[in-house]
């Protein structure tokens, strides 16, 4: 008992001190965006129509809780204490529950969209914390497969363009924006009868979900290898266009069967609004949560990203040169900056 | 230059980390793998190569930021703290790695807090304390070894051990 009280006594402390699941869902362009959409309709009757958005928007947010408690509670720091399998796992899933937002999250469902929702949630939250909690006892190591090595390619950055894509799939803003895209291009594909004037608004809402990436471009691996890229003989513009077009190559597949220069238009007025605190804050992305961004400049990249991509489905192919244009001009401008900071 | 925070490239493993600075350094990819490889035997990091930098133990990552450092043959090495976390095998490697590059003309610099390697690789030692140059001496000359000289500056440790700890 003593023991127990102890360890529930050490979870509060470790939670209330951290509260890392907060922080990082601060200011995220996708989750604003959908907090946006869900306040619009009748919360109750919008909860099961717009039943895959909330598990696109759940799913990866009770990762970031979970992965909390994984890190709250470190598997080699856990396997010395005197407990049995079942104490870890019940443990763990007792750090998982007690977290402030996680109830915070179940009371507003049970009480504001009922039962059904509350227990909806949980079990949500039960998938994906067993699931996390398994793929982190794996008796073996995950690795990405070669034929994704971009280090292999004769491209001379190809090593940066491999630890970005790699950070990148660290976040869970890519696969937010993947789980988005296959859902839109499976619609395009087999939908009755899809509505040709929704694959622009899917594309925008790819690449909003992604968007936020863009502020940390520098900083994916919270901020390590920066040192590195001020040590090597590398001009900061190539750089700069390396990181984006990793970025930027991924979003253009995921919207390619659905509205290409929508995506591609926002993605490119994304990375130049990104630029700025991409370069000079310093807000350091850890893995498997979604990315913290700066609210001025994540809602410059959704307004004048979403006008550069309505633009450029409506208007034709001058609004992509136009978001081309201004890319080009904010690398010049990064150029600059990274002199800078380079030379601080 | 191996600095302080190693400045690793995270999700790239040992010998990708390697293979992704060579390239920027000039080397052509083949030159960067025999290189690469010949560093990695030397440091024994060869079975640990395929082992993403997150994951690698302090001394792995240690002996991979070196490794980089030295990849592209500097004529001016920095290097922080270079034995520190370092097992003794790769250390006598290194402290021979580095008497070989200074004799070939390369200029190295170092750090270190392990008094008994600079006395035996250093040819000037200069202390610092409380951000001041306190001396500036070559050990091979001196009367006095390293370490007399830091203590004499810094003050010979005094520690209270707690009775707790005694018992």
């Amino acid at each position: 008992m003593a023991q127990s009280l102890a360890l529930l006594s050490l979870l509060k402390k470790l939670m209330l001190k951290e509260l890392g699941s907060l922080s990082s869902v601060r200011f995220n362009n996708f989750l604003f965006c959908i907090i946006f959409l869900m306040l619009g309709g009748t919360p109750k009757a919008a909860f099961w129509s717009t039943l895959f958005f909330q598990i696109v928007l759940l799913a990866p947010l009770l990762v970031t809780f979970s992965v909390d408690t994984q890190h709250r509670l470190p598997q080699e720091r856990v396997a010395t204490w005197p407990l049995t399998r079942k104490q870890r796992l019940l443990l763990s899933s007792v750090s998982f529950a007690l977290n402030p937002v996680f109830m915070l999250l179940f009371f507003g469902y049970l009480f504001w969209m009922g039962l059904a929702a509350g227990l909806f949630f949980v079990l949500l939250a039960l998938i994906v914390h067993g699931t996390v909690y398994a793929v982190g006892r794996l008796p073996f190591e995950l690795r990405t497969p070669a034929g994704l090595n971009i280090s292999r390619t004769p491209l001379r950055v190809g090593g940066i363009a491999q630890e970005t894509w790699r950070e990148l799939l660290g976040t869970l803003d890519f696969w937010a924006a993947l789980l988005i895209a296959i859902a839109g291009t499976l619609y395009r594909l087999f939908g009755r009868a899809p509505e040709p004037e929704a694959f622009p608004m899917i594309s925008l809402f790819v690449g909003i979900a992604m968007s936020t990436i863009a502020q940390r471009m520098l900083r994916l691996d919270e901020g390590r290898a920066l040192l590195r890229y001020r040590l090597l003989p590398i001009a900061g513009w190539k750089l700069l266009v390396t990181q984006d077009m990793t970025f930027l190559i991924p979003l253009a597949v995921m919207v390619s069967l659905l509205s290409l220069r929508t995506g591609v238009a926002f993605g490119l007025v994304a990375l130049a609004a990104g630029r700025y605190p991409s370069l000079r804050q310093r807000a350091n992305q850890r893995r498997w949560r979604f990315v913290g961004g700066d609210p001025r400049f994540g809602v410059a990249q959704v307004l004048l990203g979403g006008l550069a991509g309505i633009g450029a489905a409506r208007a034709g192919l001058w609004v992509l040169a136009v978001a081309f244009a201004i890319y080009v001009v904010s690398i010049f401008w990064g150029e600059l900056l990274w002199r800078r900071s380079r030379n601080a | 230059m191996l600095p302080e925070g190693l400045g690793l490239f995270e999700s790239l493993t040992v010998i990708e980390n390697l293979m992704a600075v060579g390239p920027i350094y000039g080397l052509t990819k083949s030159e960067t793998a025999t290189r690469a490889a010949d560093l990695l035997r030397l440091l024994d990091l060869t079975q640990g190569r395929h082992t993403v930098a997150r994951n690698c133990s302090f001394g792995m990552r240690k002996k991979t930021a070196l490794a980089i450092a030295l990849l592209h043959k500097p004529k001016v090495l920095l290097l922080d703290e270079p034995f520190e976390g370092i097992d003794p095998a790769s250390s006598a490697v290194i402290e021979m790695l580095l008497g070989q590059l200074s004799s070939n003309g390369a200029t190295i610099l170092l750090t270190s807090h392990i008094l008994s390697i600079v006395r035996k690789i250093a040819t000037r030692v200069v202390i610092l304390h409380q951000g001041r140059v306190e001396s500036d001496f070559n050990p091979s000359t001196a009367d006095e070894g390293v370490e007399d000289v830091y203590f004499s500056i810094v003050g010979e440790p005094q520690p209270e051990v707690p009775d707790w700890l005694r018992a």
